[in-house]
């Protein structure tokens, strides 16, 4: 894999050792889909992320990070970054974003999110909503074939969270603006998830903690301009199901997921995507 | 004039030394609180236990956290004359993003009696109002300002400024001579 950021990594790896261990660790969520959460007043995070997509033409790798950092309990501050990629080049690579909440391929992004609404109406129950508002600028200057120029995302989710189930419904909207004549297609998705926690996690604290998810993506992409004319062969629907799992153990987490596209619609001649794959790794401190 | 002022020096080191001796033997009783048992609501995972359960063990005068997801509570004990008070465990809990209820807790202090409220004045920072239940009534109305006291009780969701513990058990706390 060709590593385009490997110097912010150690950016990241100092950070988090010398950073001093703060208080709250908020839990984590689905793979894909949106999620509530926020981290505690002054809490930091780090997820890093690997994805693979394989589609008609081969397979290709993504490796993001995201840091994330408590302003108050209820607003969280994230900056996330491409690490690199590799695998097969696709000629129009599915356009989509690196999981909901981590931003999308090849750009820098910075988010906030703030969790609006929370009620706790019971032991170990939540209710919550959260806005999502990021702005990204991109880390190339061409993405299949089109000049990249910077983006605005817009979400809304909102959920339940409880020691046995979890659900969340959400969905946003990404906005690219033109560079030069062109603009990359943008993006609206929707996300619902379901999650479960077997009996055999519900045993108390400092037991390891365990969930089953079942995520599904629905995701609508315009036609890239280029020159100011829409590319025939780019944009397109698609509806992804699949399941994915999360473990927490102390400041840990470890979770992954898959998605098959359930349908797909997509535009002119473009190879139809296989599945994606994700892998996360998080740490609070 | 040099022998002056060096006898002067010992003298003050002297007394220094002898009004901290003096503060630290009026503070040798175990003053404030002594243990919290504290209900959280929105706990649901373990990351959100350990942060809650680091968080309390940086306040001073922790001894030790146990937090519980099953049971939506952390207790905490507390090394003699903590000056930590309720009100301080709500906020790291809300800081946390979750939200503190009710707790039961076991403290020392002076009680204070003024314009027929009964106090107790626990430690440097906390002060609590008592109100009696059923079985504390009688001895909630016989209790005497200066005494020094430990109490058990429950506060609620709410606990108001100063917070309100209804006590469950009063008993006195001897004194050791050197304080009087």
């Amino acid at each position: 894999m060709r590593w385009i950021a490997p110097s912010v990594l150690t950016l990241f790896a100092t950070a988090s050792l010398l950073l001093p261990a703060t208080a709250g660790a908020e839990g984590h969520g689905p793979v894909f889909g949106l999620a509530t959460p926020t981290l505690g007043d002054g809490q930091w995070s780090s997820d890093t992320g690997l994805m693979q997509m394989r589609t008609d033409e081969g397979s290709r790798f993504m490796a993001r990070e995201t840091l994330g950092y408590g302003v108050t309990e209820d607003l969280q501050a994230n900056l996330s970054i491409p690490l690199g990629r590799g695998g097969d080049q696709f000629m129009q690579p599915p356009r989509t974003r690196f999981g909901s909440m981590m931003g999308a391929f090849g750009d820098l992004e910075a988010s906030l999110f703030w969790r609006f609404h929370r009620v706790a109406p019971a032991i170990g129950t939540r209710y919550e909503s959260t806005v999502i508002l990021g702005a990204s600028v991109p880390t190339e200057e061409r993405r299949s074939g089109v000049k990249v120029g910077p983006s605005l995302n817009l979400g809304l989710v909102t959920g339940y969270a409880s020691r046995t189930w979890y659900w969340w419904i959400g969905g946003g909207m990404h906005r690219y603006f033109e560079d030069s004549g062109d603009r990359l297609g943008s993006l609206d998705y929707l996300s619902a998830v379901v999650g479960y926690r077997p009996p055999l996690f519900r045993q108390d604290y400092p037991k390891p903690d365990w969930r089953v998810f079942v995520e599904a993506l629905a995701e609508r992409a315009e036609k890239n301009q280029v020159g100011g004319q829409g590319n025939p062969n780019s944009g397109g629907r698609k509806l992804l199901v699949g399941p994915s799992v999360l473990g927490l153990y102390g400041k840990w987490g470890v979770s992954g997921g898959v998605l098959f596209p359930v349908e797909q619609d997509l535009n002119g001649m473009q190879a139809e995507e296989k599945y994606r794959a994700k892998f996360v790794l998080t740490y609070w401190f | 004039m040099k022998r002056e002022m060096s006898r002067f020096l010992h003298c003050f080191v002297w007394i220094g030394a002898l009004v901290l001796l003096a503060a630290h033997a009026a503070r040798t009783h175990a003053d404030g609180l002594l243990e919290v048992e504290q209900a959280i609501f929105g706990m649901d995972c373990a990351p959100c236990a350990y942060g809650v359960e680091q968080s309390l063990k940086k306040l001073p005068g922790t001894e030790h956290v146990q937090v519980s997801l099953n049971d939506g509570k952390a207790s905490i004990t507390f090394r003699p004359n903590s000056e930590v008070t309720l009100q301080d465990i709500r906020n790291r809990i809300v800081d946390g993003g979750f939200t503190p209820r009710s707790a039961k807790i076991r403290a020392v202090g002076t009680v204070v009696v003024r314009g027929g409220e009964i106090r107790l004045s626990s430690g440097a920072r906390a002060v609590f109002i008592l109100r009696p239940n059923a079985s504390t009534s009688s001895t909630l109305r016989d209790v005497q300002s200066g005494l020094t006291v430990e109490i058990t009780g429950a506060v609620a969701e709410k606990p108001g400024d100063p917070p309100a513990v209804t006590v469950d058990s009063l008993k006195l706390v001897e004194r050791p001579t050197t304080d009087r």
